[in-house]
């Protein structure tokens, strides 16, 4: 059963075995899990439950409603955007699909520079192969790759670069386009389709919007959490919830969970709680074509390019993908009649992007006088080099398959008519909010490691000052994890779940 | 227009208001330049025209005029900012949804970019009142500024006026956007397919629906509440 704010009336207590927060990419596989081996499982989901039928793809309506914030959420100066979904389903529900297997290359590097054991690509694997069974990856299809995405195969495949059709987690695409505002078909198979009902029909209850305020423990143990039911629309509190849990998991996403753990003032004998946040800072160009586009149909993401994933050869992944005009728009060049001609153009621009491999030097902060996370964020040289190559390489891109002009994503517009103005990118500076950037990827905060100094959990996703408290979602991540997430969040979240159960006289008795 | 477009004068207010919390100190510098000078227009601003639930007569005018500046629409078969009537659309269903301090700071840059002229371009007029090319030229400012408080506040009124006004279906056919899948189809969208099952089989099974509390059940209210495995 979902309970949702309407459906609370005063004060509740549940006694369980395993409370989960937060019922995304984390939460939804590590209750599914928990629930189908009989154990007795509550969610609490601080966004609303939402489901096909309240998706009317509108892309105000949708960001204001599925988003963190509205969208707005990120570092007060406004230098990138942080983009989290708040709802049942989490981030999975407002993402582009694409699934990628975690790298070998940084889980080898989490075991050797951060001693994390247990989670190579091999032990791995079999979570992995279940989870790409349940939410359906596969290959995209010729007909869910669009025109915009066709051009970004077509540019890499003229200069001899690396190209694929992404992997995306879809049934019966109907190619609508609208994959980041929710699906309206339930063709996305998101965990708020797929893991949370099956968490449910399984017997476990999920609570949306419920708050966590704290995490309890005694004696070096948690044993329980209190939240608070609040209505969507009016912040009206309508009961208190206490859950009595032998097992607590955190999935909360790497902005809420460690503020979650900074409020209940536990977990961070290392320091690390909130501290080394990545966020695959996604920089965006765009291709003005001679032929109509309507990119804003179709498989958003639909192909990609790994030429430059490696470090050493620039260090991000190109991506296709152009949204509707109201969030689309935010991203081309200048304003008035310059930005206007722009936009009369919009069905001929084809836009992607580049999910840069950051390094972990930004912070979240629990701020008590407003109840909200401080987010501190600012590329480092390493960061705003691959940033400033990508912007180039995208450029090489466009023209390649053809593009007439190019729009890169500097706030003081530079528009390119031709390859041999690229090298004017050199000149321009990467500081804060000289372009604009978006982040979908935000990780890292909670870090995982074998040092108890250096880290806030193991290897089996125990916290290390505390016991039976768990984190499961992205901010585990020692480093940045270089590809979209989502699938090595479900994998890792349900491997550790397992582990669990492998060991249940130690957490249930 | 004389301008004191300077970098000593940019220099000055970057330092001052620095920039991660420049919001916060922008709220104090807008209002010590209102109450400080005797600004023409500085207490007249037209009524909305429609009930407004978050914004002020004052913001509401100064948010129009940046988008209309931002949006420009020119051309034949594109509506204005106020046409559309993004800036009602926006104040009646999405700023009341803004968490507390976001809305405080956005309020702040209002008034900020209202009364700034004086500061950064000489100008005695507040912004709602400049000509529509001094308009554009003081944003030309801020968005080419080399210093990152006027970037920042530029891209956060950029950002705010073209979701507004690209949100509203009449402004779509003026870039050629055929509108959201839905509204397309119509009575002729597919059905959804539902939610995964363990049912073993097809997951088209079952209504997401299904998983609610059935309308019009009870409220649940319990001092204990247990669930079987």
């Amino acid at each position: 059963m979902i309970l949702e704010a309407k459906d609370v009336q005063g004060d509740l207590t549940e006694d369980v075995d395993v409370v989960v927060i937060g019922s995304g990419a984390g939460g939804g596989p590590f209750a599914y899990e928990m629930a189908r081996a009989g154990k007795r499982v509550v969610i609490l989901e601080a966004g609303g439950y939402y489901t096909s039928a309240d998706f009317s793809e509108e892309e105000m309506e949708m960001v204001n409603k599925l988003y963190v914030d509205g969208g707005n959420q990120g570092p007060a100066d406004g230098s990138i955007h942080i983009l989290q979904g708040k709802c049942v389903g989490g981030s999975s529900t407002v993402n582009a699909m694409m699934c990628f297997h975690p790298p070998e290359k940084i889980l080898n590097k989490w075991a050797n520079e951060h001693g994390v054991t247990g989670l190579s690509l091999q032990d791995l694997m079999p979570a992995i192969e279940e989870v790409e069974e349940i939410i359906h990856v596969h290959e995209a299809l010729p007909h869910e790759i669009n025109a915009a995405n066709r051009l970004v195969m077509k540019g890499c495949e003229e200069l001899g670069w690396h190209n694929a059709p992404l992997r995306r987690n879809t049934k019966e695409c109907l190619v609508s386009g609208s994959c980041m505002m929710g699906c309206a078909f339930d063709r996305k198979r998101s965990v708020l389709v797929t893991f949370v009902p099956m968490a449910v029909e399984a017997g476990a209850r999920l609570y949306a919007d419920a708050e966590v305020q704290t995490i309890h423990a005694k004696e070096g143990r948690a044993n329980g959490v209190s939240a608070l039911v609040k209505d969507r629309d009016s912040g009206e509190v309508k009961g208190r919830l206490t859950v009595n849990a032998k097992v607590v998991v955190v999935c909360a996403g790497a902005i809420q969970t460690p503020c979650i753990l900074q409020r209940s003032g536990l977990a961070n004998s290392s320091g690390m709680v909130g501290r080394n946040l990545a966020v695959h800072p996604g920089i965006v160009t765009g291709g003005l074509f001679e032929q109509q586009l309507n990119a804003w149909r179709g498989g958003v993401c639909g192909s990609y390019s790994a030429e430059f994933a490696d470090d050493d050869k620039g260090g991000y992944y190109i991506e296709g993908g152009t949204m509707g005009p109201a969030m689309g728009g935010q991203v081309l060049p200048g304003f008035g009649e310059e930005f206007r001609e722009i936009m009369r153009q919009y069905s001929h621009i084809a836009t992607g992007n580049a999910i840069v491999h950051d390094s972990c030097v930004g912070k979240v902060t629990y701020n008590p006088d407003t109840g909200r996370a401080d987010i501190e964020y600012e590329m480092d040289e390493d960061t705003a080099r691959r940033s400033r190559d990508s912007i180039k390489q995208m450029a090489r891109m466009w023209f390649a398959a053809g593009a007439k002009r190019v729009y890169t994503p500097f706030v003081d517009p530079l528009v390119l008519d031709n390859v041999d103005e690229i090298d004017r990118i050199d000149g321009r500076s990467m500081g804060p909010n000289q372009l604009s950037m978006v982040s979908y990827h935000p990780q890292a905060t909670v870090r995982m490691g074998g040092d108890p100094r250096t880290s806030v959990i193991d290897s089996k996703g125990e916290c290390h000052d505390v016991r039976n408290l768990f984190v499961a979602d992205a901010s585990i991540f020692p480093t940045s994890i270089a590809v979209n997430p989502q699938v090595s969040v479900m994998a890792i979240s349900m491997h550790f779940a397992r582990g669990i159960l492998a060991d249940q006289d130690r957490y249930f008795s | 227009m004389g301008s004191l477009n300077d970098t000593s004068t940019e220099a000055m207010v970057e330092d001052w208001l620095g920039r991660r919390s420049f919001l916060k100190r922008a709220m104090f510098t807008a209002s010590a330049i209102a109450s400080a000078t005797m600004l023409p227009g500085c207490g007249n601003y037209p009524d909305a025209g429609a009930a407004l639930r978050v914004l002020s007569a004052k913001e509401f005018a100064i948010l129009q005029a940046v988008a209309e500046t931002i949006i420009a629409p020119t051309g034949p078969g594109e509506p204005s900012v106020a046409q559309v009537r993004a800036i009602e659309h926006l104040d009646q269903n999405v700023l009341p949804k803004m968490p507390a301090n976001v809305l405080s700071d956005f309020k702040s840059l209002l008034l900020t970019v209202e009364h700034a002229p004086i500061l950064f371009e000489g100008a005695l007029s507040p912004f709602t009142e400049l000509s529509d090319a001094d308009k554009a030229s003081y944003l030309d400012g801020f968005m080419r500024s080399q210093y990152t408080l006027r970037k920042t506040m530029f891209q956060a009124l950029k950002v705010v006026s073209v979701t507004a006004y690209f949100a509203m279906p009449a402004s779509w056919s003026s870039v050629g956007y055929n509108g959201p899948f839905k509204w397309q189809l119509g009575d002729a969208s597919p059905r959804p397919l539902g939610i995964s099952t363990l049912k073993g089989g097809d997951p088209s099974m079952a209504n997401p629906g299904a998983l609610r509390i059935p309308s019009g059940g009870e409220p649940v209210s319990a001092a204990v509440e247990t669930h079987d495995s």
